[in-house]
């Protein structure tokens, strides 16, 4: 489960939720899929609380080659606007 | 300067020729704004004017059929012409050739053309539009480093969803450098730095510093990316080339943030509403299976189970009590035939009279084989009551007729019998076994004859031996 993406989450959560709501399934196979679906619940929750953002700034050229370095916003001024 | 001209004196259509003659049909670039419109068939007059001065300006027809704008009031028009007298009215003017609109207007005129040409080939259509990833893994943004643009950017799409990564390409968004920059960046993150989606930002700005999205290299990028692309450039009432082809357009670079990412307190209200359904799925489940328990249960066998033991022991019983009238019934039938029987043949040997006591143990063995057979029955009770008895009566049936059979056999046997047809049995007097040999008795013997109706009591005369070795005879 954490090999997934957030929005790999939201879709087997989506797809856990009508099979649950629709499908007329076996009661073992239901319950499974009930925890699968908490499972995911609690863990994008966690994700949704506990991450905080990345932002990066992309360098370089196709041709010499690209790195991503940390981007500080202070470094961006207010010139505009 | 007095000399000969003053001597000379000019009409006053050779001084208007003489100045016309000294400008020498100059010609110029000018700028200004139209004002004075007056329009004629084969000719428009009008002035050109700025903050300063004015300049009357005459155009003829082949050169306002040239004009790739109309002519208006206020207009900011580039004209270029040539400088002269009109001699008549000794009105200094300027002939136009050929003008173009300038400034805004300008912008604002080939920003239409483009509009419309790019338009006509679909670039803006709604139906090529991608729609947007509703959680994008990676963000990328192009904009320059040094606006307030990457600012709002940044702070909105971390503020509201702190599950994406954000990735900004620097560019300059003005100028003449502006476009090739946009461009590159679009092209590099479609081939070398794949994102889920593209924000091109930039705040707001005059229609000149908006013109690199407003040009066709700008807007075809934006159109072939195969990356979704959010623009979120200037303000509201700005609308460029580049916000019509962009898949998603936000009129600020904080709206392309918000329209790029979810808000986490959205997304956690939606898994809430996915926890309700989660349970709400599985509790309905529940629930019907609960009922189809319920209504299997309501049937009688599950309510009330003693209802199958009852059942059972109803029909055990029953097949019980027929199957032991039955047996009553029959063996009372036998009963009466064995005792007829035995007392017809309690005065003859004892072979005949055991016969009656084979019978007895046949009735009883009979009888035990139907208990430990009814025994048995109760062990199955898979069958019924009917089967029961049919099988009993079947059995009985087969029983009695065997019975019938060796009663009558037992009859033809009787001495009786054979005594009715006129045969009689002899025995020594005071002896019960029939004297079947001559040669067993002696001459004065008394012999008891039984007759099929009364006895002789005799006394024998005679004794003939009559077989075949010995050839004794004897008489009575």
């Amino acid at each position: 489960m954490g090999e997934m993406t957030f929005k790999e989450m939201m879709q087997r959560l989506d797809e856990i939720t009508s099979t649950l709501e629709k499908e007329d399934l076996e009661l073992e196979e239901g319950l499974h899929l009930f925890e699968e679906g908490v499972g995911l619940i609690r863990e994008a929750r966690k994700r949704l609380n506990t991450a905080s953002s990345k932002v990066e700034k992309l360098i370089g050229s196709m041709e010499e080659g690209l790195e991503t370095v940390e981007f500080e916003l202070e470094a961006a001024g207010e010139t505009e606007e | 300067m007095n000399g000969m001209e003053e001597e000379r004196t000019f009409t006053v259509g050779e001084v208007n020729r003489l100045a016309d003659n000294l400008l020498q049909g100059l010609v110029v670039w000018v700028e200004g704004e139209v004002a004075n419109l007056r329009s004629y068939p084969n000719y428009t007059f009008f002035s050109l004017s700025d903050e300063d001065a004015s300049l009357s300006c005459i155009a003829f027809r082949e050169s306002v059929q040239g004009m790739e704008f109309e002519l208006s009031e206020g207009l900011s028009v580039l004209a270029r012409g040539r400088l002269g007298v009109y001699v008549r009215r000794g009105q200094f003017r300027l002939n136009v050739l050929e003008a173009q609109e300038s400034g805004e207007g300008k912008l604002r005129r080939e920003f239409m053309l483009l509009m419309r040409k790019l338009s006509k080939e679909g670039l803006f259509d709604e139906a090529v539009k991608k729609a947007l990833p509703v959680y994008p893994e990676i963000v990328g943004l192009i904009t320059s480093l040094e606006g307030a643009a990457v600012r709002d950017v940044v702070t909105n799409l971390t503020r509201r969803f702190a599950c994406s990564r954000l990735v900004v390409r620097g560019v300059r968004v003005q100028g003449e450098d502006a476009v090739g920059d946009i461009v590159a960046a679009i092209g590099l993150f479609n081939r070398a730095f794949p994102v889920d989606v593209l924000i091109l930002a930039r705040g707001g700005g005059s229609l000149e510093d908006l013109q690199p999205f407003n040009s066709e290299e700008v807007v075809r990028a934006i159109r072939f990316s195969s990356i979704p692309v959010a623009t979120g450039v200037g303000h509201e009432p700005d609308m460029t080339l580049s916000d019509l082809a962009a898949d998603f357009r936000a009129s600020t670079p904080t709206g392309a943030a918000e329209a790029v990412v979810p808000c986490s307190p959205e997304v956690l209200t939606l898994l809430r509403e996915r926890e309700v359904s989660l349970a709400s799925g599985l509790r309905r489940r529940l629930h019907r299976m609960e009922r189809d328990l319920g209504s299997l249960g309501g049937r009688r066998p599950f309510s009330d189970p003693a209802y199958i033991v009852n059942q059972a022991a109803q029909s055990l019983a029953e097949g019980e009590a027929r199957l032991s009238s039955a047996i009553r019934l029959s063996l009372q039938g036998m009963k009466q035939g064995v005792e007829a029987a035995s007392l017809s043949l309690a005065r003859y040997p004892r072979e005949y009279r055991e016969l009656p006591h084979r019978i007895e143990m046949a009735a009883r063995k009979l009888r035990s084989t139907a208990i430990s057979w009814l025994r048995w029955r109760e062990r199955e009770p898979g069958l019924r009551g009917r089967d029961v008895r049919a099988a009993a009566l079947s059995v009985f049936t087969r029983e009695d007729g065997r019975l019938r059979m060796a009663s009558s056999r037992l009859d033809a046997l009787s001495p009786l019998a054979v005594l009715a047809r006129g045969y009689a049995i002899a025995t020594r007097a005071g002896d019960t076994r029939p004297l079947t040999d001559s040669a067993a008795v002696e001459k004065g013997e008394a012999v008891d004859v039984r007759l099929h109706r009364g006895e002789l009591h005799c006394e024998i005369r005679e004794v003939v031996i009559r077989d075949g070795e010995e050839g004794r005879e004897g008489r009575g």
